[in-house]
């Protein structure tokens, strides 16, 4: 195994060195014409955010939420560009703060850069790492499943890029990381969390995600996310050893219809993660489970934003779908399996949106969510 | 068995993973379609792609400095897309 992250590590130098080396024949060709963009000269900041609220309503209940917000300071020194991540919310014992991403980036050329910290979500897929903000997601809830079978945070390294092979575009991201870690609390035994900052074991996860942009006069992207980590559970007990492969399919197209006045998004990820089968104690004794989960969604949204009609231009609607199956012989408590949501967004400008959305789920208990999220 | 699985699995991974790293090397940084695209045009495929596009002038020119490299880190822009965008920004 530890030659194996040599040959890494190895490889990881190599290629970069030779897109270092590249960086450098490109720079000297386009600084004339517009500057060098890394001058260690340049120094710059701002200061983004987002806001969500929201209400629930059902056949039983009708809940006001907890306002949820963050800020999000950036700043940018030559070719180091800092990002971090502050939110504040309220759970059931009080006000609640919630510190990340924290990561810092070098540019290695001008295409690759490297980064070290703290990630909020890793590059399985795109969700929840692009799409999951309020002002963002067009409906007020996300699909079924994916803050518990995908949507990792993690700490460690990461390299990212992207080029050109004739008119497909390619991007790439690879990561060492802490990884994940097996759950042993009662409801959620066998399933994996986020890594902590103190990692239960040697292992690191690798891995990473491939996008193809195959028609550059179009968005429409596929991609595809694989990691692997030998162990997930704790040294020195009998969850020493226990591996987890994670994989991820995702697509995204969001083109403009002239024919319907508006554009149309597309988007689409299954999440499949399958952990080695381990045993379980809990109060009616033990069991024994291999953890092949999944769960996937597939979204449509339309918005008429030619319509000659201003409120219409203003108004996007969205459809949704997705299921999380979990694994057989596990005590887990996903509230379903089968989601629908049907919404109605009104955008009052480009990062401020009010939401109604309509959630149908497969064990009857649908809610009518409202919400108002704002980017910062 | 199940350590030979998790072998076979590990350096597929890793021969996945060396070659995409070898087909990048020998990508271009450059592309012919990009280069014809004015920054507006890149502005609105490129944001729209996952949110609506922000108008120019939101953000002051050295905010958007700094956002334009948020979003490189986010969506893996290139440094000509990354260029044309934040010169289109940067005009209001």
């Amino acid at each position: 195994m530890k030659k194996s992250y040599i040959l890494l590590a190895s490889t990881f130098l190599f290629v970069l060195g030779a897109n270092c080396l590249s960086f450098q024949n490109a720079n000297a060709q386009t600084k004339s014409s517009s500057g060098d963009v890394f001058s260690p000269g340049v120094t710059n900041f701002a200061l983004l955010g987002e806001f969500d609220y929201g209400m629930n309503i059902t056949k039983n209940s009708a809940s006001f939420g907890a306002p949820e917000m963050a800020v999000m300071p950036l700043y940018r020194q030559g070719r180091f560009f800092f990002e971090s991540g502050i939110g504040a919310s309220f759970d059931n014992n009080g006000p609640a703060l919630d510190v990340g991403p924290i990561n810092l980036s070098y540019m290695l050329s001008n295409d690759w850069l490297i980064r070290v910290g703290h990630f909020d979500a890793l590059p399985f897929g795109r969700y929840p790492r692009t799409y999951d903000p309020g002002w963002i997601n067009p409906l007020a809830t996300g699909p079924v499943g994916f803050d518990s079978i995908g949507g990792y945070d993690d700490f460690g390294f990461q390299v990212q890029g992207s080029g050109f092979i004739g008119n497909t575009r390619l991007r790439a991201f690879a990561s060492i990381t802490n990884g994940p870690q097996l759950s042993l609390d009662p409801g959620s035994q066998g399933m994996i969390t986020s890594a902590s900052v103190a990692d239960n074991n040697k292992s690191k996860m690798i891995g990473g995600r491939l996008s193809l942009n195959p028609s550059l006069s179009s968005n429409f992207s596929i991609g595809v996310s694989e990691y692997y980590t030998g162990n997930v559970g704790n040294s020195g007990t009998q969850y020493d050893g226990v591996g987890a492969n994670l994989l991820a399919v995702d697509m995204n197209w969001a083109p403009t219809v002239t024919s319907l006045d508006g554009f149309i998004r597309l988007r689409g990820q299954l999440n499949a993660v399958h952990v080695d089968k381990a045993n379980y104690v809990d109060g009616a004794g033990t069991y024994t489970f291999k953890n092949n989960s999944s769960a996937l969604y597939g979204m449509f949204a339309y918005q008429p934003s030619m319509s000659s009609n201003h409120f219409l231009q203003s108004l996007m609607f969205a459809f949704m779908y997705s299921r999380a199956k979990t694994p057989s012989g596990a005590k887990w408590d996903l509230s379903s399996t089968n989601q629908y949501d049907v919404g109605l967004t009104y955008w009052f400008n480009w990062r401020t949106n009010l939401k109604a959305d309509y959630d149908i789920q497969e064990n009857g208990q649908n809610a009518l969510m409202l919400s108002v999220a704002m980017e910062l | 068995m199940k350590n030979r699985s998790k072998f076979k699995l590990f350096w597929t991974i890793v021969t996945l993973f060396i070659g995409s790293l070898f087909i990048f090397s020998a990508c271009t940084s450059t592309n012919k379609i990009v280069a014809q695209e004015s920054g507006a045009q890149l502005w609105s495929q490129k944001c729209q792609s996952c949110h609506n596009a922000p108008p120019p002038n939101q953000f002051s020119p050295q905010q958007w400095d700094v956002i334009i490299y948020h979003m490189k880190v986010k969506a893996n822009l290139t440094k000509q897309e990354q260029e044309k965008i934040v010169a289109f920004l940067k005009q209001r």
